[in-house]
């Protein structure tokens, strides 16, 4: 496959899409290198475990949501994605989507507004070896 | 093809992976779900539940020829269901017979619902004595058709991932290990793998075959044929991608302590409670990444096993079902929890220099060959696991031991002689191995250092324990030297030496079989060293993915600390260790996996000494108390006030018995006294009666004591009658004497009388014991060296050092002797090395050690000197020690 150069998610490896071809904006994210560091005893630091991912949303419309949950479909979800390293590279991974516990619903029922969304990615395999 | 040794070197390219970034590891199960492969109805009515072996049954659904022996059998009141009990198929069925392991827990009914599953378990198999004969399993004779041969095939489980469209291939390691323990040698194998396909080599050491892709599970068997014909399978299990199940992993470790391994784990997923059943087969196993490539670092380096982390079996009594979080936590352990659960029956194996004729006799015994006979033929333990023995050589008179479990057997037989403990490692492969702290400068040069610990392979804090002080002032190591078929020679040492170190107990062990007292004196040194040893705990936490120790077999480690790194300036350099505990720390939300290794630094021991315990002061040695025709103590004498039974049974009436005791302990055919008695007023009964008047005398009969003995009933010190004497064995195994009397009328007696025939008889045991002299003889010494001796003790010459040629052919010969000049020679036998020691009956109060070949025949002697050393010697002939006497059926006066 082809190196991503934006933000995708899908299912399956091959079938993944960019998020605005899924009418998912583009999030706030954040990249952590390790998911756990450990102080060595020649005084330096090894990162072990896989890296970690968030998207952060101000807020989704209702039809950004659906859009959202269609592929990330239980609260945890193996899923495919693109995102931002900490080098500025879009990097495709899979991993384990976490979908927030709780959120909040502002606005009538006709133009509801998911507030504060974030998705966590956990366990993440670099898909680009 | 790859050998069956989990115990390895971590190549360069892995040791990179190691000390890299991005370990990330996903912890999954597999849990051994067994087919059905044979139903059933038990068709027949039961008057109890005790000692069942066989059930009759109709109803039968299935490949009949597809049940094998080893099956696990559930007995349920509905089909499939095993609320009644689990059993085991003890031998292949017949249409109309199922056989199971004698049972007296399971209340078997007619209809009962017989469900037999694809999956074996760790059992005991029963001995039976029945008609003065031993079977093992309930009913195999021993014979020609009974081998000792263990087959090693590999880890008990595999598991194998697929990319989901391909087949996966599989080969295990070599069963080139395999190895048979009656003399006999391993020939061919054979594998079966059913459900495989792109077989290969299935009957040499490097078999290999493919599984398609797909949730499965399969068997494969190894048929390991000795070159008397003799078969026998072992069975392995194989998961090809198995589901996945969301879990929760609450420890891993194994400990030198436990003797193995266990896991603990809590399910969330919605598991049918019937899948987690007692002595369920579950595997913990990783999908590893380093540096984001997929990829195990294990210890066999095969695929299906690198990727093993633990193997063992659930423990029934730990399953907790929460209605509310569906959440099922169970425990799994390894074989030697359930060693340490199984009950085993006492046993005894007595050595033998001719081929055995019952399962109680081992020729040339060794403890390799007592396990391999203990593991084969009272457990299934060599049907579905590797079990590896100690490699020693040494050979043992008797080794016995009284009812318990089957650890407790494994124990007795291998750590209390050899100091080897019976651990399980990971892949739950037995590994029976003399302490690697006891085992000698040559053994210790085999064992693999796995790797280097430097400070970027651990985190950043270690604990060092240090004792400084000793907690043992001495060691006190008893035990002899290997049988050679006839005499057991004892051997002690001391370390550090006759005076013990300033801080300590003094211990004292025994029991234990060494070479000779060389080694007894190494290994006393080794153990003090270890029991002082400096430091006393020393955690080891390692900041990566590595599962390359465990508890067995026996490897090395090595440490580095810098001394400028700690306050107390301790520091080393590749200072080697044994792991004793290795624990997997498990972080499932970061993917993590590191392990903790407890260590302890080998130490090296220097030599004890030879040392001679004083002998053994016999009391209460009376051979006369004089007066009367009966000659028993006067009871205000030497005994306190002793109230003797009233029998008052009449003659005509039930059975009785009283026990008893006989004055003498002890009867010696060589030095008396030659007779015992029992006081007891008392009828013995006329025969043709039910209930015969016995002796029921247990002790121990020496030499050719049970062929040269009497019993009679005696009164006013004459003897009125004369008793048959017998031997008997009971249930257990255990032997015990009768003398049953019949008179043609009632006769009374004042008591009961043994008399053992005057002589030491043919089969005598020698023991040498201290030195009582020492010398040197020249070749041609024709008046040698005075030692001073006791007329009628026995004595050895042992020469120590140094030949002579007899005959003056000009060439040294290679063994040497010496002996008391002129005296007759009782027995002979080479010690060690080309040299003899001679046992004498001394005839005089001092008898001349020489080095003639015959009388006065001393001129044509080249060669020498000899040296030579006189020991005083136990000779133990014909002899009875007696223990509890039961009188039997007696009527009063």
């Amino acid at each position: 496959m082809t190196a991503p150069t934006d933000y995708e998610l899908g299912s399956t490896l091959g079938g993944v899409q960019t998020l605005t071809t899924l009418n998912i904006p583009n999030p706030e994210s954040e990249f952590i290198d390790y998911s756990s560091m450990v102080k060595l005893a020649d005084g330096s630091v090894r990162g072990l475990g896989s890296p970690s991912a968030t998207w952060h949303y101000g807020f989704l419309s209702q039809a950004q949501w659906d859009a959202l949950v269609a592929i990330c479909t239980g609260l945890t979800t193996s899923i495919y994605f693109s995102t931002l390293n900490n080098s500025g590279d879009f990097k495709r991974f899979s991993g384990i989507a976490k979908l927030p516990e709780r959120y909040v619903l502002r606005g009538p029922t006709t133009n509801l507004r998911y507030i504060d969304v974030t998705v966590t990615f956990t366990l993440l395999v670099d898909q680009s070896t | 093809m790859t050998s069956n040794i989990p115990v390895r070197v971590p190549s360069a390219g892995e040791l990179t992976k190691l000390r890299g970034n991005k370990q990330l590891t996903k912890l999954k199960l597999a849990i051994w779900q067994p087919a059905t492969i044979y139903t059933a109805r038990v068709n027949q009515t039961f008057t109890g539940s005790d000692g069942i072996a066989q059930l009759t049954y109709d109803g039968g659904s299935g490949t009949l020829a597809n049940v094998t022996q080893g099956m696990t059998i559930f007995i349920g009141s509905s089909s499939g269901a095993f609320d009644k009990g689990i059993c085991r198929v003890r031998k292949t069925p017949t249409s109309t017979i199922l056989y199971i392991n004698e049972t007296s827990e399971i209340a078997f009914a007619d209809n009962d619902y017989i469900t037999i599953v694809d999956s074996f378990s760790l059992w005991q198999r029963d001995s039976r004595l029945a008609g003065g004969t031993v079977f093992m399993d309930y009913d195999i004779q021993y014979g020609t058709g009974t081998p000792t041969l263990i087959p090693r095939v590999g880890p008990t489980a595999s598991v194998l991932v697929s990319d989901g469209t391909s087949n996966v291939s599989f080969a295990p390691p070599s069963p080139a290990l395999s190895a048979s323990y009656d003399g006999a040698s391993v020939a061919s194998y054979s594998f079966t793998a059913s459900g495989a396909t792109n077989t290969s080599g299935m009957t040499t050491t490097g078999p290999s075959w493919e599984y398609p892709a797909g949730e499965a599970q399969y068997r494969w068997q190894c048929a390991v044929t000795d070159d008397e014909n003799r078969s026998v399978s072992t069975e392995r299990f194989v998961f090809v991608d198995p589901p996945d199940i969301p879990f929760r992993l609450l420890s891993c470790f194994g400990s030198f302590d436990d003797g193995g391994w266990q896991f603990d784990v809590a399910i969330y997923a919605d598991i049918a409670q019937t899948a987690i059943y007692d002595r369920a087969l579950v595997v913990l196993y990783a999908d590893d990444y380093y540096q984001d490539v997929s990829g195990s670092i294990g210890r066999l380096d095969l695929a299906g096993y690198k990727n093993v982390v633990a193997i063992g079996w659930v423990d029934g009594e730990t399953i907790f079902i929460n209605s509310e979080t569906n959440e099922v936590t169970f425990s799994v352990y390894g074989a030697a929890h359930w060693f340490d659960k199984l009950r085993a029956l006492p046993f005894e194996l007595t050595h033998t220099t001719a081929a055995p004729t019952t399962w109680k006799e081992i020729q040339d015994m060794t403890v390799d060959k007592a396990l391999a006979q203990l593991l084969q033929w009272t457990t299934t333990a060599t049907r579905i696991m590797d079990c590896f023995l100690t490699g020693d050589t040494n050979e043992i008179n008797i080794i016995a031991q009284p009812a318990g479990t089957i650890k407790d057997q494994l124990k007795a037989i291998a750590t209390d002689k050899l100091f080897a403990h019976p651990l399980v490692n990971s892949y739950n492969q037995l590994y029976i191995e003399i302490d690697p702290q006891i085992a000698d400068s040559t053994a210790r040069s085999g064992f693999t250092t796995v790797m280097a610990i430097g400070e970027t392979d651990r985190a950043e804090e270690i604990t060092l324990e240090r004792r400084n002080v000793t907690q043992t002032s001495m060691i006190e190591l008893g035990g002899s030297e290997t049988y050679n078929g006839s005499a057991e020679v004892l051997v002690y040492s001391r370390a550090p030496g006759n005076i013990g170190k300033q801080y300590g107990y003094i211990e004292a062990p025994n029991g234990y079989v060494f070479a000779d007292q060389d080694e007894c004196n190494r290994v006393a040194g080794a153990l003090l060293a270890v029991q002082n040893y400096e430091y006393e705990h020393v955690d080891i936490p390692l900041a990566q993915n590595n599962r390359m120790f465990d508890i067995a077999p026996r490897m090395y480690g090595t440490l580095t600390i810098t001394a400028a790194d700690n306050a107390r300036g301790i520091g080393f350099t590749n200072r080697k260790f044994y792991p004793r505990r290795v624990a997997y720390n498990y972080d499932p939300d970061a993917g993590t996996m590191t392990t903790s290794l407890f260590v302890e630094f080998e130490t090296t021991g220097v030599d004890g000494v030879t040392y001679y315990p004083p002998s053994p002061v016999v009391l209460n040695n009376v051979s006369s108390y004089g007066g009367s025709p009966i000659s028993f103590p006067g009871i205000d004498d030497w005994f306190p006030p002793v109230v003797f039974p009233t029998v008052t049974e009449p003659c005509n009436g039930i059975g009785n018995s009283y026990g008893s005791a006989w004055d003498e302990p002890q009867l010696d055919g060589g030095i008396g006294p030659l007779t015992s008695r029992i006081y007891l007023p008392c009828k013995i009964r006329a025969t043709g009666g039910s209930y015969p008047t016995s002796l029921e005398m247990h002790g121990t009969w020496w030499g050719d004591a049970a062929t040269n003995y009497n019993v009679y009933g005696i009164k006013d010190g004459v003897r009125v009658v004369t008793a048959t004497v017998t031997t008997i064995s009971n249930y257990l195994g255990t032997s015990y004497n009768t003398a049953t009397f019949a008179p043609v009328s009632d006769t009374e007696v004042d008591g009961f009388e043994i008399v053992l025939t005057s002589g030491l008889g043919a089969s005598v045991t020698y023991t040498p014991l201290n030195v009582i002299a020492s010398g040197s003889a020249a070749a041609t010494d024709s008046t040698g060296t005075p030692v001073s001796v006791v007329s009628g003790q026995y004595y050895c010459v042992d020469a120590t050092a140094g030949s002579f040629d007899p005959d003056g052919a000009g060439v040294l010969p290679s063994v040497s002797a010496c002996n008391f000049y002129n005296i007759a020679q009782a027995h002979t036998e080479q010690y060690s090395g080309a040299l003899y020691r001679i046992f004498h009956l001394a005839t005089g109060s001092s008898h001349n050690v020489t080095v003639a070949d015959s009388p006065g025949n001393f001129a044509d002697n080249t060669g020498g000197p000899v040296s030579w050393v006189v020991r005083n010697v136990d000779a133990k002939g014909r002899r009875i020690d007696l223990g509890q006497v039961t009188v039997r059926n007696v009527c009063a006066i």
